[in-house]
């Protein structure tokens, strides 16, 4: 499991990075990133609400509100202009940090 | 017998009295949480189990409050700082108002309107500076690297920027001896005193602020 501390940190990167993908809403994102992580990543799930309102009051992503295909009322978020470009300085300082830790790992093995 | 609406509605109090507001978020919750509750069903549990396990991962009612105001916290301190940005532009606009139109009239303008429309002009500058700084503020956070100087450079530097400051106050004397004579300063006057003020700016920025240069 990963530490909490890490979870908050990947949380606003990874909401950003998926709705790059196209707009999405609350218990869709949450399901992807269990998925993707295979339950590694557990946020508590009403922890997204309060990061996702956040990001939006910064301007970074936009919401409507819109029906399902099963008459359910969804929030659906999608990404802002400003969004993309923390998107692509998150996906920056993220490498960064990967490759430091790789080029490490390597020399220690070497 | 397990009554899942009663449930909810029982959920949604404990979730208003953690002062998390409604419609939204509090809407937005209760719909994932409808769903949460839909796929425990699915996988095989039984209302009630599933409803608890769904209650459970969605999180303690205080600590989701807590974290909502805190995001509105931001929202509201970000909606504070605009109306304030724009109560003094127009704050700024009307202290300017008596000089410009005597200035404009009689080509003149009291010291006591002349104070005045300076403390316009700086309320206003203030404002966007302040603007700009909400909507890049990563600009003035961290942005730039400190450029090293070698000791004749940065004695240049500082001597050139207190030769325009002084240049900046010579051309605000007549100006303010005008004003002390007088209690009123003529437009040329004027003139001279607020490009005088504009090289008083710049020279005190050469001299006093260390040389930066944007992160690549």
């Amino acid at each position: 499991m990963i530490r909490k501390e890490l979870v908050a940190a990947s949380a606003e990167p990874l909401i950003l990075s998926l709705l790059a993908k196209g707009e999405s809403y609350g218990y869709a994102i949450i399901q992807e990133i269990k998925a993707r992580s295979k339950e590694q990543l557990q946020w508590t799930d009403g922890m997204l609400y309060p990061v996702l309102h956040r990001m939006e009051h910064r301007g970074l992503i936009k919401s409507r509100w819109a029906e399902s295909e099963t008459g359910r009322k969804r929030k659906y978020y999608s990404l802002k202009k400003d969004g993309k470009a923390a998107m692509a300085k998150h996906h920056e300082q993220w490498s960064l940090v990967h490759s430091v830790l790789a080029g490490l790992k390597k020399e220690q093995y070497v | 017998m397990f009554d899942l609406e009663k449930s909810i509605l029982d959920w949604r109090k404990r979730m208003l009295s953690a002062g998390i507001k409604t419609p939204v978020p509090l809407d937005e919750l209760e719909i994932h949480l409808r769903e949460e509750i839909e796929r425990q069903v699915k996988s095989g549990l039984d209302g009630q189990t599933a409803f608890e396990i769904s209650v459970q991962q969605i999180g303690q009612p205080k600590i989701l409050g807590g974290e909502f105001k805190k995001s509105e916290r931001t929202f509201m301190n970000r909606t504070t700082k605009t109306c304030m940005c724009i109560a003094s532009i127009l704050l700024g606009a009307a202290l300017t108002v008596p000089g410009s139109i005597q200035l404009r009239n009689e080509l003149v303008i009291a010291n006591g309107k002349l104070g005045l429309w300076f403390l316009g002009g700086f309320l206003i500058c203030w404002s966007f500076v302040f603007f700009q700084r909400m909507i890049h503020p990563k600009v003035f956070r961290g942005e730039f690297d400190e450029i090293e100087m070698t000791p004749l450079k940065r004695a240049i530097k500082t001597g050139a920027g207190i030769s325009v400051l002084l240049a900046g106050l010579a051309f605000m004397f007549p100006a303010a001896g005008q004003v002390w004579r007088e209690g009123l300063v003529e437009f040329s006057g004027l003139s001279y005193a607020v490009f005088g003020f504009a090289l008083l700016i710049t020279g005190a920025l050469v001299s006093f602020c260390p040389y930066q240069k944007r992160k690549a």
